[in-house]
């Protein structure tokens, strides 16, 4: 019963407590009012409570009011330097690094390339440095091995040389083929060639050529894919008196033979992409401009406005 | 001019008129963010950033108060200004607790003891939460009534009464622990 009385007291106590603020700021209605004033006629403790929130407040009232030591008029807005020039500095500045990027994205993948002279043939004088230059040797297949290949097949030698042993190498790892090519005193590409299994015979330094029949596209190695290959396929490389060549497979069946004395260079054109570099350089140093140009736009103007609100 | 004018004539790009409205609210912009910084020299940095931003948004003060979106102006200018000192704590060099000049009427006991209230009070206030510190320094300092202080901080009348309670009450408290005299 006691306990329950207490609870009750507190009760109004906190209700009260709660209204205090409101009730020395006069801002209760008259309900609210009677209330708090019934409760702190009996409650010395909200009563003290109350005391000390009045004083509170009228500390705060008392507290002097603080002079700014200067004034805070607004100085006349001069327009900033290059107001409207900074938006389209910005603008032109990403339109350049923009083309930038696409002729970068032009330069990596590849798509320029000298027009008209791509994959055709054309005279080694024709020939720049940089080309992709290559022997083609007319050969024929023999047809008795894989009948759905065309009788005619070309092989493909590129020009210039590599290393030897990494290509003595790769013949055993991958069974591509691998020849040499010496050009003779007439310019005829002489292969020759390895025999056994890996084991060069070769003197003179190997390049990478490619066996592809006529009708398909140039590109694949040795074998246009891997139907056109016999599983017990042993690439053996013999290189006949005269003028051919030819490719056995392991029980020494002729698999192509080459004809050396027909061949001729061609060449794929190096890509002709110095116009692109000049662009790229071009707008490189475009955007270098420009973009340094903004910055120090948008410096000035930050400087002119630090000032105008100091 | 009365005010009504001044603000119209400003809203027309008059700029000495807007300079008579900052010279008839800077000091009470001031005292608010001088109570809610406790540092002078950021006050002045947010009364300046506040009566700056008022004069490029004066076209869209809609009528009501002027007083009261000057405070509201100038509030968010104090919480940008508590924001960039979180982020970049410096000890100002005018940081000196404030000097208020002394009344005619009082002897130089009064002068320092009033001094001496005004560096507790500061304290205290700066104890308390920012919403409860506003309510607080709008109304008991600034003398704003609560429709006002409601108009300032955007929020209702209830809010307004509960933030001001809660504030006196927690600075109250530490004026008690403190050892503030409370007459």
């Amino acid at each position: 019963m006691w306990r329950a009385f207490r609870r009750s007291e507190k009760n109004e106590c906190f209700k009260t407590r709660e209204l205090l603020s409101g009730y020395v700021d006069q801002r209760l209605n008259s309900e609210e009012v009677a209330h708090v004033e019934e409760h702190l006629g009996t409650c010395p403790g909200c009563r003290e409570e109350m005391e000390s929130l009045r004083a509170t407040v009228a500390l705060l009232h008392r507290l002097p009011e603080v002079t700014p030591s200067r004034s805070f008029a607004v100085s006349p807005v001069r327009p900033l330097p290059g107001r409207r020039a900074l938006p389209a500095l910005r603008f032109a500045t990403a339109g350049v690094v923009l083309l930038l990027l696409l002729a970068f994205a032009i330069d990596q993948t590849n798509v320029v390339e000298r027009k008209g002279q791509t994959g055709s043939n054309f005279g080694s004088a024709a020939i720049a440095e940089g080309d992709e230059a290559y022997w083609v040797v007319q050969g024929e297949l023999n047809t008795s091995v894989d009948p759905s290949l065309g009788a005619s097949v070309k092989l493909i030698v590129p020009d210039g040389s590599d290393n030897v042993d990494a290509a003595v190498a790769s013949l055993s790892d991958d069974g591509i083929v691998y020849g040499t090519v010496e050009p003779g005193k007439d310019q005829v590409p002489q292969l020759v060639l390895m025999e056994g299994e890996g084991e060069a015979v070769a003197w003179g330094e190997l390049t990478q050529y490619t066996v592809v029949p006529v009708s398909s596209d140039m590109g694949s190695k040795f074998a246009p894919n891997d139907t056109a290959i016999p599983s017990d396929f042993d690439p053996v490389i013999r290189g006949q008196e005269g003028q051919y060549l030819n490719i056995l497979s392991s029980d020494n069946e002729v698999l192509y033979s080459f004809d050396l004395s027909d061949s001729r260079k061609e060449a794929k054109a190096a890509r002709d992409n110095a116009w692109l570099r000049t662009l790229e350089y071009g707008l490189l140093g475009l955007a270098a401009v420009l973009g340094a140009a903004a910055v120090a736009l948008w410096l000035r103007q930050r400087r002119a406005r630090a000032v105008e609100v100091s | 001019m009365d005010e009504a004018e001044l603000i119209s004539a400003s809203k027309e790009g008059d700029l000495d008129s807007f300079n008579e409205l900052v010279r008839l609210y800077q000091t009470m912009a001031y005292n608010m963010a001088y109570r809610m910084l406790g540092d002078s020299q950021a006050a002045e940095d947010a009364t300046q950033e506040a009566f700056f931003s008022a004069w490029k948004n004066i076209r869209r003060f809609r009528g009501g108060s002027f007083k009261a979106w000057v405070m509201q102006i100038t509030a968010n200018a104090c919480r940008d200004e508590l924001r960039r000192l979180k982020r970049r704590p410096v000890v100002p060099l005018e940081s000196l607790p404030y000097d208020p000049p002394a009344l005619s009427t009082e002897s130089p006991e009064d002068y320092a003891l009033r001094q001496e209230t005004g560096e507790h009070v500061q304290r205290g206030l700066t104890t308390l939460s920012y919403e409860q510190r506003m309510a607080v320094i709008l109304c008991d300092i600034q003398g704003l009534s609560y429709e006002e202080v409601a108009e300032v901080m955007e929020c209702s009348l209830g809010t307004v009464k509960s933030r001001i309670n809660r504030g006196r009450s927690h600075l109250r408290d530490y004026f008690r622990e403190d050892g503030t005299y409370l007459s």
